[in-house]
């Protein structure tokens, strides 16, 4: 079966064509982006057109049966994927207030292709189902439960598809062994980490946004409220400024000045090689006056990649321990995501730790090597095969 | 020698006359409503010698409440004169104990970048100490005034500045680092400091001594839960390698009005909302957050566990409980991680010593990390300090009384006894 994934941004549009039953193999086949496909006219003709154009280029690897069609968002509205049908699409108008700059593209797509392809059927997969089922206590905040409600303030996950996919493999190798407790790393532009048990997620570590949680590729993650004001007050900053300084500045770029990534900062020959612990590294460092002492630089890398390299690794930890915690104990880590092979550094690290404690010394890191694309496409092909599950 | 420790609030000053190396309290008492006239006068409540009194007696500033205290002790004045307090002196088991103290231990709330460790304050030091005012703007500036004020009435007075940043001047770049452009951050100086230091480091001490180890042997995670402001800390070899506050005391767990950790966008969005006022946002997130907030009855978590438990399940006080609790298990989770193998859990300071709930909540199911706590002895505690683990738990949950006025004597008494020790 050949499936037509579209991954629409609020500028870009990315799509792709997998063909499920064949190996998995990255890169092959129809995969490109449309920049700036907003651009200029009638958005529904716009559209259209583009749906047009990218459908005759699509079909001519072979035909296609389905489109499968990413959104960031679902609230709790959706908490699993979702054929399109009017229904569908009216419950998707009632919540695009929720996410402003997504969901109104979503819309707008999804339409564009049921006025082209009537006869194709159009899969929605949730980025947020996954964790629609949050448990009270780790998705809400500590403040007044009118301002939650007016600022719409609840902790949702933004990698649930990778989440669920990878853990549900887990649960499927290890059938025999009962509620799974599993740690799901999902190592992509911004890194997010779940504590799932089974397939039940209890603990996530992105926010109300994937601003907050664990730092991005050029996001801030986790931060002090207070910086946010003290921006405001003492360099006047409005809110617009601060949002552009903390999504588009932070993170990796922000700590490196370079535009590195999961994958580059964890691919280096050293970085493989030295399984250093938080241990080893407070030990190296003295404490410091203004800046930092950097640990020993030993592959060269600047003391900005060194810097980001660590503190990566001490957050991810750090989260680490707050699923144990929360779980109450630890069977499998998994890492997906587009960079899931920085795992291959980072996992031997984090069990090197966690050995720390004995009974946590049994837990195995894995590889879920699955694009999602290929996610997406088993996705729809399962939804499809189920007529009675097509409006999650 | 006696040391006279004194504590800033906005319209307090707590004061506790100690004799070191002995540790024994001679008196103790605060100063409270210090500041312009209220509706009700200002006062000293006092404790001397086994007895408690009131002073009332106007305090336009903390300097004149200082100035009151030294008065009520019996030492003498700034001018010379003996001092005697009639009322303090009326009292028929009045002590004739010479309570003039040999040095003043003042705490800090926040000595950022600039100070790492605690100090004795010179003229210079007094100096760099007015750069520290912005940084606590509602603690730092009356400590700051009453250092100067004692400075010029006292000079022969050693005086030592003890700063809750300071015990955490030892965490690690990894850690203190946000994800944030490395030339903002460091221009503004944004970085975690973390607070409640010298909590947390006297409570590591007494760890240390309970266990029969060296100080710089232990690793722990030092659980501050106070009736106002919590955190906890990561200690490894002794030191502090992590908080959970960070560049304010905002940061981090749920405490009684403030949010702790929130989404940025949050902040964002209510900047927003009230048209770039921030003020009205950090008053919002830092005084009509957190228990206040969520149960909207109460900013003390012992009501709303009392309250709860008679509404029931999924109750707006319950599901306060709910998101309290879990926010202290998870750090919790995350800092024996960081502090791998920890020796000990320590709670500590009003809630922590006092709420078995709060301790079984937090420790319950955590046999992964090493961690069994023991029902019974966790519901009934005899004494402090206590050990509420189970005999065979790898690690001990310790229930320790913090004593801030007594570290802040240990700090002074050292800094003098080393720099005597110098000068000999």
């Amino acid at each position: 079966m050949n499936v037509l994934i579209f991954q629409p941004g609020t500028r870009h549009l990315r799509y792709a064509c997998y063909s499920l039953g064949k190996a998995e193999t990255r890169g092959n086949g129809l995969s490109r982006v449309v920049k700036d496909y907003r651009q200029g006219g009638d958005d529904q003709q716009v559209m259209a057109e583009l749906v047009s154009e990218i459908w005759e280029e699509a079909n001519k690897g072979g035909r296609i049966a389905a489109i499968a069609m990413e959104v960031a968002y679902g609230g709790l509205e959706f908490t699993g994927p979702a054929v399109v049908n009017d229904a569908v699409l009216e419950r998707l108008g009632r919540i695009a207030g929720q996410s402003p700059l997504r969901l109104p593209v979503v819309i707008s797509l999804a339409r564009a292709c049921r006025r082209v392809l009537p006869d194709v059927p159009v899969v929605l997969t949730f980025q947020t189902a996954f964790f629609a089922d949050l448990p009270v206590r780790e998705h809400s905040y500590g403040v007044a439960p009118e301002l939650s409600d007016r600022l719409r303030l609840r902790r949702y996950g933004y990698y649930g598809l990778y989440h669920d996919s990878a853990c549900s493999s887990l649960v499927h190798q290890h059938k025999d062994r009962g509620a799974l407790r599993s740690i799901s790393i999902c190592l992509d532009n911004q890194t997010e980490l779940a504590a799932v048990v089974g397939r039940r997620p209890v603990l996530v570590t992105s926010g109300a946004t994937p601003l907050e949680g664990l730092p991005g590729r050029t996001t801030a993650g986790q931060l002090d409220p207070s910086i946010v004001l003290m921006l405001a007050r003492k360099l006047k900053w409005g809110p617009e400024q601060i949002n552009r300084m903390l999504t588009q500045q932070s993170g990796l770029l922000g700590m490196t000045g370079r535009r590195v990534t999961m994958q580059t900062l964890f691919a280096s020959k050293s970085a493989a090689g030295q399984p250093s612990g938080c241990g080893e590294l407070a030990q190296s460092e003295t404490p410091p006056a203004v800046e930092p002492a950097v640990p020993g630089n030993h592959d060269g890398a600047s003391p900005g990649l060194q810097l980001a390299r660590h503190v990566m690794q001490y957050r991810i930890l750090l989260a680490c321990g707050s699923a144990v915690a929360a779980m109450g104990g630890l069977d499998e880590i998994v890492f997906s995501g587009r960079f899931a092979q920085a795992g291959r550094v980072l996992g031997p690290w984090l069990k090197e730790k966690l050995s720390a404690y004995r009974p946590l010394a049994a837990a195995n890191w894995h590889i879920h090597d699955h694009s999602l694309e290929r996610i997406m496409a088993e996705l729809t092909s399962t939804s499809l095969a189920k007529p009675e599950d097509q409006a999650a | 020698m006696k040391i006279l420790t004194l504590n800033c609030g906005s319209s307090s000053l707590k004061y506790r006359l100690i004799e070191l190396p002995g540790e024994r309290e001679l008196a103790a008492g605060e100063a409270q409503r210090v500041g312009p006239p209220t509706a009700e006068p200002s006062q000293i409540v006092y404790r001397r010698g086994g007895k408690s009194g009131e002073l009332k007696v106007p305090m336009r500033d903390h300097a004149e409440a200082f100035g009151e205290i030294m008065k009520l002790l019996g030492a003498p004045q700034a001018d010379g004169r003996a001092g005697s307090n009639s009322d303090a002196s009326k009292s028929p088991s009045s002590p004739q104990e010479d309570m003039t103290p040999d040095a003043l231990g003042h705490r800090l709330v926040h000595g950022g970048s600039l100070f790492s460790g605690h100090i004795l304050a010179t003229p210079e030091i007094v100096a760099r100490l007015d750069k520290t005012r912005g940084l606590a703007p509602l603690h730092n500036p009356p400590a700051i005034d009453l250092i100067k004020a004692c400075q010029q009435r006292y000079p022969h007075l050693p005086q030592a500045v003890v700063f809750d940043t300071a015990y955490h001047s030892t965490i690690p770049g990894y850690a203190y680092n946000y994800a944030l452009p490395r030339g903002l951050a460091k221009r503004l100086g944004i970085r975690k400091y973390g607070f409640h230091g010298t909590s947390h480091q006297f409570v590591a001490s007494e760890a240390a001594r309970m266990l029969g180890k060296d100080l710089d042997q232990l690793n722990a995670v030092s659980c501050h839960l106070g009736s106002g402001g919590a955190s906890l800390c990561a200690i490894v070899g002794g030191k502090s390698m992590d908080n959970t506050m960070g560049f304010s005391p905002l940061q981090g767990l749920i405490m009684s009005t403030r949010c702790g950790d929130l989404d940025p966008a949050a902040a964002m969005r209510l900047l927003s909302m009230l048209v770039g006022d921030d003020d009205a946002v950090e008053a919002l997130l830092n005084r009509r957050s957190g228990v206040l907030g969520m149960s909207g009855a109460s900013a003390d978590i012992r009501d709303v566990l009392a309250k709860a438990g008679k509404d029931g399940p999924n109750s707006r006080m319950d599901l306060t409980r709910q998101v309290y609790l879990w926010r202290i298990r998870k750090y919790l989770g995350s800092y024996l991680t960081a502090a791998a193998p920890a020796h000990a859990i320590i709670f500590t300071d009003t809630i922590g010593e006092t709420l078995p709930e709060v301790r079984w909540s937090v420790c319950s199911d955590l046999e992964c990390f090493g961690v069994k706590i023991d029902s019974q002895r966790n519901n009934l505690i005899n004494r402090y300090p206590a050990d509420v683990a189970t005999d065979d738990s790898p690690v001990r949950i310790l229930v320790i009384l913090t004593n801030e006025e007594l570290a802040i004597a240990r700090v002074t008494y050292g800094l003098l006894h080393g720099r005597r020790g110098a000068a000999a």
